[in-house]
């Protein structure tokens, strides 16, 4: 590849990211001390989002669509690194970084600069082997060049959007050039995100088109350690959460072997949470409703996870509001010796005839499926999560100490709130074959895995607080 | 050293050893030590069947495998499989591979043969007591070696034994430093071992941490204290980085399988370096030919064999822009590619195509390739 093409692609890379750091520059206050990190790791992710959706434009008003996207790219840098939005309220974060004055500074600082050096090397020999996997490999798992890359192959070649019908419609579609994939009506972003270095390089690239999918690994690491500093915890410790996500084998496997889009629904779904998870001010809270929002436009599951954030949030926010509601909801249901209520505009929901009715999301059938054996085997004794589960369990346990802390009971909620979703999705609906098989009963996992770790940094900042 | 940590170097240290006493009594102990000698095999005594072979002072090396897997095979005389549980070996690769060769055994009156795959880590050796099929008298052994030929292994002291618990131990410990290939279900799950039934590394540490955790917390509890939260880091980071540390192996070592396999090449050549490098340049061809039309349409058989499900799935990729589908009743001419591997019965004479329920008449062959043909059925 000569110098150009790599310049080319190099900047296709670092615009949209720079474009979604430069949004976030005032985003998060001055002094709080996971700032630069959360600006570069949720950056890149509201910058791909916006870039992804500039291409989308472009295609759709028939403007060269690599021109129009980078362009509105450099427009927002320049909007954004020159009229930045003002400076929010100090935050918590910044009254942490207010005790670790130089005289405050716990002993033993030498001994934790070492380990944070040997934490850095240690995440630094993991990403390189990925980085040179996604490299030299071309496209490797099954449904990258059946689903999601392959669109994007299919849009690069034909030098359009290309639709993709069912193939029970391909029939119909006799006046347009149509394609057809078992997952035709998946979102359309992973796919764009393949096609953008296939743009930028004017050619098709089996292997350049998964580099966005390495950074976006990386950069969920950046945004971990950015929440678990702002959350209080000291430069060593809030470098555990990074490199666990980023050592967790199946994690590592989505990074190098790119094709998916499991990795991406981490970022949104895992820093959104997170973002919830922490948000004791507005923005972040808006911060954390917009990437699991976005989540939507990634993945269908995002829906899920989207319905899910809406009640941790009134339930975490106004918890008074959502007990009450609850209360009312339940002596309605009794009073009415019903499982189900239809509401005007919405539809039924609740639980009827064996159905689970959620409204205009439809209805499922639940029947429950014994999974218990697929997820022992999954979760601890096959090798995709390491200890992550075992961790958790004893975070878990230990937050059962603290519930005092209002942020260890958000934690033990989102914990508990996740799990019923899995139990929900996995044991008691058809989607339960995916977890039999073991196709999806790890990869859905992931996608709120990032979370999952900042709630254990927060059950550790809750136990070590006072200590401090 | 304070009480906390105390108490967790004991934790870890008694929970090591009832977890290595585990270990012993369920999978080593059991193996009665044999007084059977070796049976060794040398080089010399192999004979090759399939590929190239030469003696060296290494042992024998094998290569030129080609569009064929390699075989050498020994016929050892009648062979009681009751008083063999083990073959030791010494295989290395001239470079890293995905590639695994497979040893195999026939038994007498039998005319397949069973197989079970090995690899080239330092510790040669396979379990055989715990292959489904290695029971009865074994007239016939040896060894397959994947298709391809730039690939050179040399094989060398081989031999059979009879159970020790020395040779169990080593059995084991292959299983945890075994390297696990990535494979379409690697972004599903991950084994963390070579998939054997012996415990992988990842459940004899899941046990000692849990068992060490359960010792830490009735120590502190024993001595009226809560277990220190440092401790309890301490202890699981632990159980982690021991895990990682093989993760992080199989990172480093499959990317150098993959910069020997990959690296250096254009894109197109990284394909005919993977295992669909013949279908790939099959549909590189229909590619070329139907250049002109695209995008064009071409039909591929509905009906496929499982073995063959991964190369028909990988064509609409591979022949994109062209637009791949199903052969049926609204699809029923245009161009076909139909893979080796499928029965199909071509007719000449008549110009027709039996593939399983279809009988396709006006059909033309118009590339034919090692790893299928284009067909052209012309509407009638």
């Amino acid at each position: 590849m000569d110098a150009l093409a790599l310049s080319k692609l190099g900047a296709a890379l670092i615009l949209p990211w720079l474009a979604g750091a430069l949004c976030l520059q005032r985003w998060y206050p001055p002094h709080n001390p996971g700032r630069l990190p959360l600006i570069l790791g949720y950056g890149f992710f509201v910058g791909m989002m916006l870039g992804m959706g500039l291409l989308r434009l472009g295609y759709a008003f028939d403007l060269p669509p690599f021109a129009f996207a980078s362009s509105g790219l450099v427009l927002l840098c320049l909007a954004a690194g020159f009229h930045p939005l003002p400076d929010p309220p100090p935050a918590r974060g910044a009254e942490q970084a207010a005790r670790l004055t130089p005289s405050a500074k716990p002993k033993g600082l030498q001994a934790g600069k070492l380990l944070s050096i040997l934490l850095l090397l240690l995440i630094l020999l993991h990403l390189l082997p990925m980085l040179l996997e996604v490299l030299v490999r071309p496209i490797y798992p099954w449904d990258g060049w059946t689903t999601w890359v392959y669109r994007a192959k299919i849009w690069f070649l034909n030098g359009e959007l290309t639709p993709f019908v069912a193939a029970s419609q391909l029939a119909e579609q006799t006046d347009r050039l149509v394609y057809t994939i078992e997952a035709w009506d998946y979102p359309l972003f992973v796919s764009l995100v393949h096609l953008w270095p296939a743009l930028a390089l004017d050619r098709w690239s089996e292997t350049l088109v998964n580099l966005p999918t390495w950074l976006a690994g990386s950069t969920i690491a950046l945004g971990l350690y950015g929440q678990s500093r702002s959350a209080g915890l000291e430069p060593l410790p809030a470098l555990l959460p990074p490199a666990l996500f980023l050592t967790i084998p199946l994690a590592g496997a989505h990074m190098l072997l790119g094709g998916y889009a499991d990795l991406w629904m981490s970022g949104f779904v895992g820093l959104g949470f997170s973002a919830l998870l922490l948000g004791k001010n507005r923005r972040e809270l808006l911060m954390g409703l917009v990437f699991l929002a976005a989540a939507v436009l990634v993945k269908k599951e995002g829906i899920a996870w989207l319905t899910l954030g809406l009640f941790f949030l009134i339930a975490t926010q106004w918890p008074r509001s959502f007990a009450g509601l609850m209360l009312v909801v339940t002596t309605v249901l009794a009073l009415t010796h019903s499982t189900s209520v239809e509401l005007p505009y919405v539809g039924a929901i609740g639980y009827r005839l064996g159905q689970l009715l959620l409204g205009p999301l439809g209805s499922y059938p639940l029947h429950f499926e014994n999974v218990f054996p697929a997820y022992l085997h999954a979760f601890f004794l096959h090798g995709s999560w390491n200890l992550f589960w075992l961790i958790l369990a004893v975070a878990a346990a230990t937050a059962l100490t603290r519930l005092r802390d209002a942020e260890v009971r958000d934690t033990l909620l989102l914990f508990v709130s996740s799990g019923l979703l899995l139990f929900l999705i996995f044991f008691l609906s058809p989607e339960s074959r995916w977890a039999s098989d073991f196709t999806a009963i790890n990869r859905l996992p992931l996608q709120i895995a990032p979370a999952l770790l900042t709630g254990c940094a927060l059950i550790w900042n809750s136990l070590t607080k006072e200590a401090r | 050293m304070k009480g906390p940590w105390l108490r967790l170097v004991l934790s870890m240290a008694l929970a090591g050893l009832l977890v290595a006493g585990w270990l012993y009594l369920r999978h080593i102990a059991p193996i009665a030590q044999s007084d059977m000698p070796p049976i060794h095999i040398s080089p010399t005594q192999f004979q090759t069947l399939y590929g190239e072979t030469r003696l060296e002072e290494n042992g024998l090396v094998v290569r030129g495998c080609g569009q064929r897997q390699c075989l050498i095979t020994v016929y050892p005389g009648a062979l009681d499989t009751s008083t063999i549980r083990y073959l030791r070996y010494r295989l290395d690769a001239d470079r890293p591979t995905e590639e695994r060769a497979r040893f195999f055994w026939r038994r007498d009156l039998e005319t397949r043969i069973d197989t079970a795959e090995i690899d080239s880590s330092p510790i040669g050796i396979l379990d055989l007591g715990r292959q489904d099929n290695w029971r009865g008298q074994v007239s016939e052994l040896g060894f397959l070696f994947p298709r391809g030929t730039s690939q050179h292994w040399t094989l060398n002291d081989v031999s059979l034994q009879g159970p020790a618990p020395m040779l169990g131990t080593l059995a084991l410990l292959g299983n945890w430093s075994g390297l696990e290939l990535w494979s379409q279900r690697s972004v599903n799950q991950l084994f963390g071992s070579r998939g054997t039934d012996l415990p992988s590394l990842q459940q004899v540490v899941l046990l000692w941490i849990i068992l060490s955790l359960t010792l830490l917390l009735l120590f502190s509890w024993a001595n009226l204290e809560q277990p220190s939260t440092g401790a309890l880091l301490t202890l699981l980071l632990a159980g982690w980085l021991l895990l990682d540390l093989r993760w992080l192996a199989t990172l480093w070592r499959h990317a150098e399988i993959t910069w020997n396999t990959f690296g250096n090449r254009q894109e197109e050549e990284k394909y005919r370096a993977a295992i669909e490098a013949e279908q790939f340049d099959l549909y590189q061809r229909v590619r070329q030919r139907l250049q002109a039309e695209q995008p064009a349409e071409i039909l591929l058989p509905q009906e496929i064999p499982p073995e063959m499900a991964y190369f028909y799935a990988k064509a609409p990729y591979f022949l994109a822009p062209h637009r791949v589908l199903p052969l049926g009743k609204q699809y029923r001419r245009g161009y076909l590619i139909v893979l080796n591997g499928i029965p199909a019965d071509y007719d000449p004479q008549h110009k027709s195509l039996r593939l399983g329920r279809f009988l396709l008449e006006g059909v033309e062959p118009v590339e034919r390739h090692p790893a299928g043909t284009l067909y052209y059925i012309t509407p009638q």
